[in-house]
């Protein structure tokens, strides 16, 4: 028995050593990936939020400075008032304490993600241009966690035109 | 026996490392492809509001562009407005009316630049101002109609109409070597007395 066995003792200790190699190496690759894959998710659903969030913030100031009647403000500046055709007045405005857009105070933007810039400018009649910043929620994170998006875009006011 | 059954194993660790690289592979060009299109995404979403920026620039100022307007550009006293050239006949009881192309051009594409007073059309297409990765063209066609007053026609032309306007505009950048292109339009209709 014994004898049977000392060829297959040597044979099974270099066999060991390279499955130990092999596992190794094999577990470092797959870590490594299993990181990058949870590093890319991440990524993805940040990208995800600062574009749908940045999105929808430019749809809705667009709308309400398309069905405006009128607007006032100082350009190009952080705010507009704008008066609806049910003759309120409201306040689209930037707050960089809180980085977000607000409507007469209250926040029309997530808190997902931070508004780190918004400017209205006015150089022609019923032209309002908009430029907006939108940046990922968390200010702490590393740079390359970091991620934003710079939309430029302009509205009309309907209501000055026709 | 046992060591071609051992020998065996081995070749079954190959294997079976050779099938987890395999799928390492296909899972990490999902994670590249997921990348791509995040960045696809960045730039579509740029170029929409590019695209938004010109369209409702163009919305305000179409009557500059195109309208001549009777008591204004011209008398009309032989019922035809002429405005720079280019004459155009108001319909019915209407002051004014929209001419074939653009004032001072004539050509169907064009951008828009700030002069420090107003915007202005010049010819071509040019790089946004704000990212010069991306070109913006906006092509102004009349509509084609089957007479005048009738029906759009997608194919033939048997009347041009001037005081409808189909306006598109199409931004472009390179992504991974190939061309991109993002392009919203619209019909504009002249807006018959202007006050």
């Amino acid at each position: 028995m014994i004898e049977d066995l000392r060829p297959r003792e040597g044979f099974t200790l270099i066999e060991m050593l390279i499955y130990v190699a092999l596992i190794a190496a094999s577990a470092v690759i797959f870590t490594s990936f299993v990181v990058d894959v949870i590093d890319n998710s991440a990524r993805i659903i940040t990208v995800k939020e600062v574009h749908q969030n940045s999105r929808l913030i430019l749809a809705r100031l667009s709308q309400e400075i398309k069905t405006a009647k009128d607007f006032s403000g100082t350009f190009p500046g952080e705010s507009i008032q704008l008066t609806r055709t049910d003759d309120t007045v409201i306040t689209l405005a930037y707050d960089n304490l809180t980085n977000a857009v607000t409507l007469d105070g209250a926040p029309i933007s997530s808190d997902e993600v931070r508004v780190t810039a918004l400017t209205f400018d006015n150089n022609v009649s019923n032209v309002i241009e908009i430029d907006l910043t939108v940046e990922q929620g968390n200010p702490n994170a590393n740079v390359e966690r970091n991620y934003l998006i710079d939309l430029s875009t302009a509205a009309t006011v309907r209501r000055g035109i026709y | 026996m046992k060591l071609r059954d051992e020998g065996f194993g081995l070749i079954e660790v190959i294997i079976a490392i050779a099938l987890v690289g395999f799928m390492v592979v296909v899972v990490g060009r999902v994670l590249s492809s997921n990348l791509r299109l995040a960045h696809t995404s960045l730039n579509n979403t740029k170029a929409a509001a590019f695209a938004q920026e010109s369209m409702e620039i163009m919305v305000a100022m179409q009557n500059d562009f195109f309208a001549c307007v009777c008591g204004v550009d011209d008398s009309c006293g032989d019922g035809q407005c002429t405005r720079d050239g280019q004459t155009c006949e108001p319909v019915g009881a209407y002051n004014s009316c929209w001419t074939t192309y653009p004032l001072s051009y004539s050509g169907t594409e064009y951008h828009l630049e700030f002069n420090g007073t107003t915007w202005v059309l010049q010819q071509n297409l040019a790089a946004v101002p704000q990212d010069n990765r991306f070109s913006r063209v906006i092509t102004i066609e009349n509509v084609c109609r089957t007479k005048q007053f009738g029906e759009i026609e997608d194919s033939g032309c048997a009347y041009s109409d001037d005081s409808s306007k189909n306006i598109s505009v199409t931004v472009t950048w390179q992504e991974r070597g190939a061309t991109q292109a993002f392009s919203i339009s619209n019909i504009f209709t002249a807006w018959p007395n202007i006050i």
